[in-house]
Order: C-alpha cells, then sequence, then structure tokens
C-alpha cells in the first residue's frame, strides 16, 4: 500500500495520512478519479484506529483534495493548477522557516542564507545533467 | 458530546490504608478505543474489577452503559466481555470453555470463535491448565471475542503474546470492534500498542487521573522544546517539566509550543530543536514527575 | 451451562459410586449364603440378612460420606480460590445461582446413588435371597421377615436417614469450601463442625445428662433394635423432616455471605 504510518513519531496519526495523500496528488502519484482504500480497509492494513483514518479523510475532503461518493468510496478530485501550486507552496513553508530561523540564530545574514540556497539549487541543476 | 459508555466519578477505593483509587473520574466515549495506562499498582485493575461489579468502592459512583454495576450486574455482563485474570478452569478444553461460554450469551457466534482460533493460533485441544501463558492468554480473549459484546473491557490483554500473535490481536480489534462502532477499553504497559489503536487515553497515578484526552490532540500539543540563554523562564502553566545540563535547558510542554518558542526567541534565547513527543515519552514525563496538576483535561 | 460443569465436576464421583456399589453387590451376591443350594442356609438365614442389611448401610453412610466430602470440595468456591473468580462471576448469571446449582447437583448426585443403592439392596433381598429361604426355610419365614424386616418400606427409610446424614457432610463441606475459597479449607470446616458437634455432644452427656435424649445425633437412627425388627421411633418423622429441612440452610446462609463478597 502507499501509506505507512509511524505511531511513535508523536505526529498525529490523522496528519501523517492526510499528508501522504497531499504529497502523492502533489507529486503526480495519485492522479484524478483514483480510488483510494475505504477507511476500515486501511485502518485494519495500518492497525490504527478507524476514527483516526476518518479524520484525516474528512479533513482531505473539506480541502477538495477529495470527494466521497455516497454508497462507497472516496476519490482524487480533480486539482486545480492553482490549488496544486498552493498545496506545493504550504508543503515548503515549514522548510523555509526553519531555514530562516536557524540561519537568524546562527546570525547569518539574509544574503549569505539567499546565496546558500542559490548553491543548492545549482548542485541540483548539475546532478540533473 | 457522544454518549459516554463507561463513566466514573471522584471513585474511591481502600484496601486497608491504602488507597487504591482515589478520586478516579474517567469518561468513556462510546465507539472510542481508550487506552487506559499506568504503572503497576497504580490503580487499572481496580478500576476494572470495580466496573466488573467483583470490587465495591468506598465513595463515588461507577456506570456502565448509565447502569450501577453493583444493582444491574446482570444487564451489563450480558453487554460486556471482561478479561481480567488470565484463567480460566483448569481442566476443560479450549472446546469446553466455547460450549461452556456459549450458553451464556445470545449473541454468541461459533464461526467467530473459529475464525479467532485460527488467527490466533490457540490449540483447542488441549486442557486449559497445559498451555503455555500466551495461549491461556489467547483463549481469554476468544471467550471475550466471539461473545458478541458491545463493549470490550481488556485488562493487559498483550501480556505474554509475541508480536505476532500481538499485530493479529490488533487487527481484529480492529476490523471486528473499532469498525462497527463498538467500544474498546483496553489498560496496557505496552504504549506502542496503545499508540497505534486508541483514540483517547487516560493516564492513571496513584489512583487517580493525570491526563484524559484524544491521543491525536495529545501528541500535537506535547513538545519537547530544548534552547539556550539568559534567564530563561522555569515555570509557566504549560510547562510540564523543566531541566538544565550545562547551559541547556530542556523543557516539556502540553500545549502552545510554537507561542513558548516564540516567547523564548523574544527574550533572546537560542531554540536548538522542538519535537513532538509519542506517547511512551508523555507517559514517562508525567508519571515519572512528582509534582503535578492531578487532572488534565484537553478535549 | 452452569449445570453442565457441575456435572463435569461430579461426575468422576458418581461413577465411582456407581462402580464401588457394583463391586459391593457382585462381593455379596457371591457370597455362599446367597447361592442356592448352599449347605450353610439355615435359620441362621436371618443372621446373614442382619450381615447384609448392615453392610449395604454402612457403604451408604460411611462410604458416600467420603464421596460427598470430595464433592462438597468442588464448585465455586475452589474455583475462586484458583483464580477463575473473575472468569466465573463476569458471566451475566447471579452469583447465588453457581451456589444453589452446584449445590442441587450435589444432593442430586447423592440421592441418585443412594437410591441405586436402596434399589440394589431390596432388589438382592427380594428377588434373590427371598427366593432361597423361602425355598428352604418355608412361608413363615418369608412372612416374618418381609412384615418387619425386609420391606421396601423399611429398606427406604434407612436409605432416606443416610441420605440426610450423607447430604450433611456434602452441604457442610461445601458451605466451607464456599467461603474459605479453598478445598482443604472446606474440608476441614466440615471434620471440625462434625467433630465440635460430636464433643459438645458428649459434654452434655456428661454434665448434663438429662439434656442428652433432646441433643439431636449426627446419625439419626430411625429404628428401635434395628436389624430384628423395623419398629420406628417416636417422632421419627419430625426428626427426619427437620434434618432435612436443615439442609437447605447451607446455601442459604453461604449466598449472604458470598452475594455481596469481593472477588
Amino acid at each position: 500500500m502507499l501509506f505507512r504510518v509511524h505511531p511513535a513519531s508523536g505526529v498525529p496519526i490523522y496528519l501523517q495520512i492526510e499528508s501522504q495523500v497531499r504529497q502523492a496528488v502533489a507529486a503526480g502519484a495519485l492522479h484524478h478519479d483514483d480510488l483510494l482504500p475505504s477507511v476500515r480497509k486501511l485502518a485494519g492494513e495500518l492497525r490504527v484506529n478507524p476514527n483516526t483514518v476518518a479524520r484525516a479523510f474528512q479533513n482531505l475532503e473539506r480541502d477538495g483534495i477529495i470527494r466521497t461518493v455516497p454508497g462507497g468510496g472516496c476519490y482524487i478530485n480533480r486539482q486545480s493548477p492553482g490549488l496544486l501550486h498552493k498545496e506545493k507552496v504550504r508543503r515548503l513553508k515549514p522548510l523555509a522557516t526553519q531555514l530562516a530561523v536557524e540561519a537568524w540564530q546562527l546570525r547569518l545574514t539574509r544574503e549569505e542564507t539567499l546565496r546558500l540556497l542559490e548553491q543548492s539549487f545549482n548542485e541540483l541543476g548539475e546532478n540533473h545533467e | 458530546m457522544s454518549e459516554l459508555v463507561v463513566e466514573t466519578r471522584s471513585l474511591i477505593k481502600r484496601y486497608g490504608k491504602l488507597a487504591a483509587l482515589d478520586g478516579l473520574t474517567i469518561s468513556v466515549p462510546r465507539g472510542c478505543v481508550y487506552g487506559f495506562l499506568g504503572r503497576n499498582g497504580a490503580g487499572k485493575t481496580t478500576a476494572i474489577r470495580v466496573l466488573a461489579g467483583l470490587a465495591r468502592p468506598a465513595e463515588g459512583e461507577a456506570r456502565v452503559f448509565g447502569l450501577d454495576p453493583e444493582r444491574d450486574r446482570l444487564a451489563i455482563l450480558v453487554r460486556t466481555g471482561f478479561v481480567i485474570d488470565k484463567a480460566l478452569l483448569p481442566s476443560m478444553t479450549g472446546n469446553d470453555l466455547v460450549r461452556f461460554n456459549r450458553g451464556f450469551y445470545p449473541g454468541w457466534s461459533d464461526a467467530l470463535a473459529k475464525k479467532y482460533a485460527d488467527a490466533l493460533e490457540i490449540p483447542m485441544n488441549q486442557k486449559f491448565r497445559k498451555l503455555s501463558h500466551g495461549s491461556k492468554t489467547k483463549l481469554c480473549l476468544l471467550l471475550a471475542l466471539a461473545q458478541g459484546a458491545e463493549l470490550l473491557i481488556l485488562d493487559e490483554p498483550t501480556s505474554g503474546l509475541d508480536p505476532v500473535i500481538t499485530d493479529q490481536l490488533l487487527r481484529l480489534l480492529i476490523d471486528d470492534f473499532a469498525s462497527s462502532g463498538r467500544t474498546i477499553f483496553l489498560s496496557s504497559h505496552h504504549l506502542s500498542e496503545v499508540e497505534k489503536i486508541a483514540d483517547w487515553v487516560g493516564i492513571i497515578h496513584h489512583g487517580c487521573l493525570l491526563l484524559e484526552a484524544q491521543l491525536d490532540d495529545v501528541r500535537a500539543n506535547y513538545c519537547r522544546i530544548r534552547a539556550s540563554g539568559e534567564r530563561l523562564p522555569r515555570a509557566a502553566p504549560e510547562i510540564v517539566t523543566v531541566s538544565e545540563t550545562e547551559g541547556i535547558v530542556e523543557y516539556v510542554v502540553r500545549s502552545g509550543a510554537e507561542a513558548f518558542t516564540n516567547g523564548l526567541r523574544r527574550q533572546g534565547a537560542t531554540v536548538l530543536d522542538c519535537h513532538p513527543l509519542n506517547l511512551s515519552e508523555i507517559f514517562l514525563e508525567l508519571v515519572g514527575k512528582e509534582n503535578h496538576d492531578p487532572v488534565e483535561v484537553l478535549a | 451451562m452452569i449445570l453442565w460443569k457441575c456435572w463435569r465436576d461430579l461426575r468422576v464421583f458418581v461413577f465411582v459410586g456407581l462402580a464401588w456399589l457394583a463391586l459391593l453387590a457382585a462381593g455379596v451376591l457371591s457370597h455362599p449364603h446367597m447361592v442356592e443350594g448352599s449347605p450353610q442356609l439355615t435359620s441362621s438365614g436371618v443372621d446373614v440378612i442382619a450381615a447384609l442389611m448392615r453392610v449395604f448401610m454402612d457403604v451408604q453412610t460411611f462410604a458416600f460420606a467420603f464421596l460427598a466430602w470430595g464433592m462438597g470440595t468442588r464448585g465455586i468456591g475452589r474455583d475462586i480460590g484458583n483464580g477463575v473468580g473473575s472468569f466465573l462471576l463476569t458471566r451475566p448469571a447471579r452469583r447465588t445461582a453457581f451456589l444453589w446449582i452446584e449445590w442441587s447437583a450435589g444432593i442430586a448426585a447423592i440421592a441418585l446413588l443412594l437410591g441405586v443403592a436402596d434399589l440394589l439392596y431390596w432388589g438382592a433381598v427380594h428377588f434373590h435371597f427371598l427366593r432361597i429361604v423361602y425355598v428352604r426355610l418355608g412361608p413363615d419365614y418369608q412372612r416374618i421377615w418381609v412384615d418387619a424386616t425386609l420391606s421396601f418400606r423399611t429398606a427406604g427409610i434407612a436409605t432416606l436417614c443416610a441420605f440426610v446424614f450423607v447430604a450433611l457432610i456434602f452441604s457442610l463441606t461445601h458451605f466451607g469450601t464456599v467461603v474459605f475459597r479453598h478445598s482443604t479449607r472446606g474440608l476441614l470446616c466440615c471434620i471440625g463442625c462434625l467433630v465440635g458437634y460430636l464433643l459438645l455432644g458428649w459434654e452434655i452427656y456428661l454434665h448434663h445428662p438429662s439434656w442428652s435424649p433432646h441433643f439431636p445425633d449426627v446419625l439419626f437412627q430411625p429404628f428401635i433394635d434395628f436389624p430384628r425388627n423395623a419398629k420406628l421411633v417416636p417422632d421419627a418423622t419430625a426428626s427426619i423432616v427437620e434434618r432435612l429441612a436443615v439442609l437447605p440452610l447451607f446455601p442459604l446462609i453461604a449466598s449472604i455471605f458470598f452475594q455481596r463478597a469481593e472477588v
């Protein structure tokens, strides 16, 4: 199955599931109209409480990532490019905050930090050639 | 607020001078999996015995399905599956015990009994006294699971079980119970298992409740923060513990971690890291501590 | 369910009791005096019958008393002592149901065994021995013995008194086992009570002899000069009924302890 949860990590399980669905959608691993496993099935496979899985699905539905069809199944919604973009930004924001905070604490200037970021992009670009 | 299937209010139970339960108040909502956690001797088994009508409290009240375990015992027992001591009639085999137990419960299912016997690998033709400790536990669980109960009250159900069987048991509990809106109340030391399947937790210490909340809220709210700096705060309502080693102060906070870290930064402190805690860590922090606020309800 | 469990607990005693009776019957029926054409068969046939009665009475009372001890140590008291209390008492059944069903099952088992013993005795005498006596000693002997000693009524009353005694042993042991939650202590409770009662009777006999006739014996003897004749003592019926009435007091008092007890 696509999902793996780590109950001992301290991160709420519903957040872990939500996060994995969002990431899969943003990265294109889950497509429009793909069917997610039922709450009951997923809970059994992961050995986690069905209420937790249900909560994750409810949050995803509230945010428009999935829709529930009465009579069975949760399907991935067509993601508008705007929504997809918003999701990607949302994922990166905490990392950006962390970078900023660490840099500030270590007394690195804004320019030095941005240069560090550029360097990383360049290295990434080299590896992908 | 969903209906409460198990409730106690200021339950006090004494054995001689020792108060095994000292004002215990718990609330178990219908349809949840409630992990009842505590150290040895904290009062978990005593509380369960009171709910089963095996022990009588000195003060306070207990209700199961809204009924009094002393006055309406039979009405509670027909709807509830209990596993307390892992001891059954020594000269009976598993099949004999199924035959004995079946007659008490209109909702009993032989098909389920067979399914659980296979899933949990229980030798059903051996006399109970000849079974290994693990098999004895499994058989006790089988009798409770096949009963068709609305509520399961299990005292340390995974003690003595190997990891494979524990995993099978959790799967059965989720598939057959948690998914159909039935309630499970289980006491355990095995925090990693409780962490997987529980949605509510109650931590009991010295006979009263330290914490009762939804597990996801507890996970989201409890954090460990390490910081260094001058004149760092030593007390605040959200701080559970504070300790200092070699200039680094470590806080465990029960809520508002982000606001707290921002506060520290505003004071000029360096926040080194901030991680969420898992249930084992929270348990050790709360129960290893001597000074604490007695009751914590987050939900 | 509970009754089935009681059967499983008691069946070994029932089988041992029946086997014992079968052996005894075989032993008695192969006695030389019981064999047709035996040269010893004379008017001393009367003594043989007396001996036969004695043997059966002893079997009924004392041998079955041992079985009753054993049966009384089974049941909910012992189960709680073995740690099974939290299983049994979380079944949806009244606590007192366990107690009363066990007690009743034990009484029924004792009644069964004594009933079989009674029928065996009566069968041995009427269909076997009496036929031989009649043939050798003539109708007068039959009339005397059937009317006086060997009737169904006489055997029945003797068996009833034996039943009361054995049932008392059982009830006392069962009571002790429930109260102390332990087989051996239950057994010792019964023995202790009997010994104490006998000592009390002895004390009264020594120091207050006028009270003695009013002090009930543990084992009630219904006949005057048994087995030479089968005349009943005065108030025999009342005595037997009183003793029967005492029996259910044991589970009743035990249920008072048990109902609110902690497990």
